[in-house]
């Protein structure tokens, strides 16, 4: 049978199903944030600041703890004026007794030499501390190398396009 | 039973009943061996020699990188560490990452806990952690920093811990037990320095 001569019911039924799987995708993403109580539960390592226990394309599993941080954390925070979260160690906590921030925490990059000071400070002169409203999640566990394809597709956007293309076709070609 | 493959099947589904209890675990404390029993780092033992409080300066900003601010009051330990980490390192480990931890209770802040001295083993050859006489890496300054009395007469207490880093899985972390953990006092005034090892040269600082 010529693939091509499928009728607008069968083509409709295609998409359909598409979107289903692209919403059930959606769906246990979102279910899968509110469980580890963060918003980007799964991340990507970008840098090599944090080798050699993670290096760049590393998965990296987050989830925010409802007790407090512990020194020795590794934690992702996100920094106002910075648009990429940061993967650091968790080195002094600090604990208030009461108030709104719970904890003021430093943290280090195993790779680099000094504490994050210096990024703290880019845009907001002054930041000494990150607390625990800038931290996206502490990190359970990891998979070596499987987010090197997310990095591929940001250092080459014309990736995306295929892999989007190459997917579109499969799944508009495809007969259940 | 008549080709190869049917009978490297029936191998594996026996395999599968026996792994389970035969496979060591990176455990939180340690790891299992393969017969249950608990293996704890070794010859673990923390002594603080010295503590000085030092009072701000350039030259303690240069030392300690603390470019950002000017702390009022650096501590400065000296301390002696060994740990044996050999047993950590199993299949799956790929780094241990050991630090000397400072934690103590001040006025408004109940807990308070600062890295002093860490690094990063990557093979069982470097897990005979031994060093002597090392000095703390990290500035040591309150959160309260512009407060000079802050760690005057204040309590501490000095604790090695290990995290271990797996090729691929969860981040286990655990400490020394308390009983081996170094607790002192830090001198009464800023540029005091208090010597923690008894004119016979003693272990150093284990009781406050």
């Amino acid at each position: 049978m010529n693939p091509l001569s499928v009728s607008l019911r069968q083509a409709l039924l295609q998409v359909l199903n598409v979107l289903v799987i692209i919403s059930s995708a959606l769906v246990m993403w979102k279910g899968l944030s509110m469980w580890t109580n963060t918003e980007s539960p799964i991340v990507v390592v970008l840098t090599t600041s944090m080798e050699p226990a993670f290096g760049r394309g590393d998965l990296l599993f987050l989830a925010k703890p409802t007790t407090e941080f512990q020194v020795g954390d590794i934690v992702v925070y996100a920094l106002e004026g910075r648009e990429i979260p940061i993967v650091h160690r968790v080195l002094n906590v600090h604990t208030l007794l009461d108030g709104d921030v719970k904890q003021y925490l430093l943290t280090k990059g195993d790779n680099n030499g000094t504490p994050d000071h210096a990024l703290y400070g880019e845009h907001q002169p002054g930041k000494l501390w990150i607390t625990t409203d800038e931290v996206v999640g502490k990190v359970y566990g990891y998979a070596p190398y499987v987010g090197y394809l997310t990095i591929a597709m940001a250092d080459f956007p014309q990736l995306k396009v295929v892999l989007l293309g190459a997917l579109g076709l499969f799944a508009l070609l495809t007969r259940e | 039973m008549h080709n190869l493959w049917s009978r490297v099947n029936i191998r594996l589904r026996f395999c599968d009943l026996l792994t389970p209890t035969h496979v060591p675990v990176v455990g939180p404390a340690g790891t299992k061996d393969p017969y249950g029993n608990l293996l704890a780092p070794l010859a673990l033992s923390l002594n603080v020699s010295s503590a000085t409080l030092v009072r701000r300066s350039r030259a303690a900003q240069y030392k300690y990188q603390s470019y950002f601010h000017a702390p009022a009051v650096f501590a400065a330990l000296q301390f002696d560490a060994t740990a044996d980490l050999r047993s950590l390192f199993q299949w799956n480990t790929k780094q241990v990452y050991a630090m000397v931890t400072v934690a103590y209770q001040a006025p408004g802040f109940p807990t308070n806990k600062i890295t002093v001295w860490d690094t990063i083993i990557t093979n069982i050859d470097d897990a005979r952690l031994m060093v002597a006489n090392a000095e703390n890496k990290y500035a040591i300054t309150d959160v309260q920093y512009r407060d000079a009395a802050r760690f005057n007469g204040l309590a501490v207490t000095a604790r090695l811990e290990w995290c271990v880093h797996t090729y691929v899985g969860a981040t286990r972390c655990a400490a020394m037990p308390d009983e081996l953990a170094a607790k002192f006092t830090l001198p009464a005034n800023v540029g005091e320095r208090v010597s923690y090892r008894g004119d016979r040269g003693g272990v150093g600082a284990n009781k406050v």
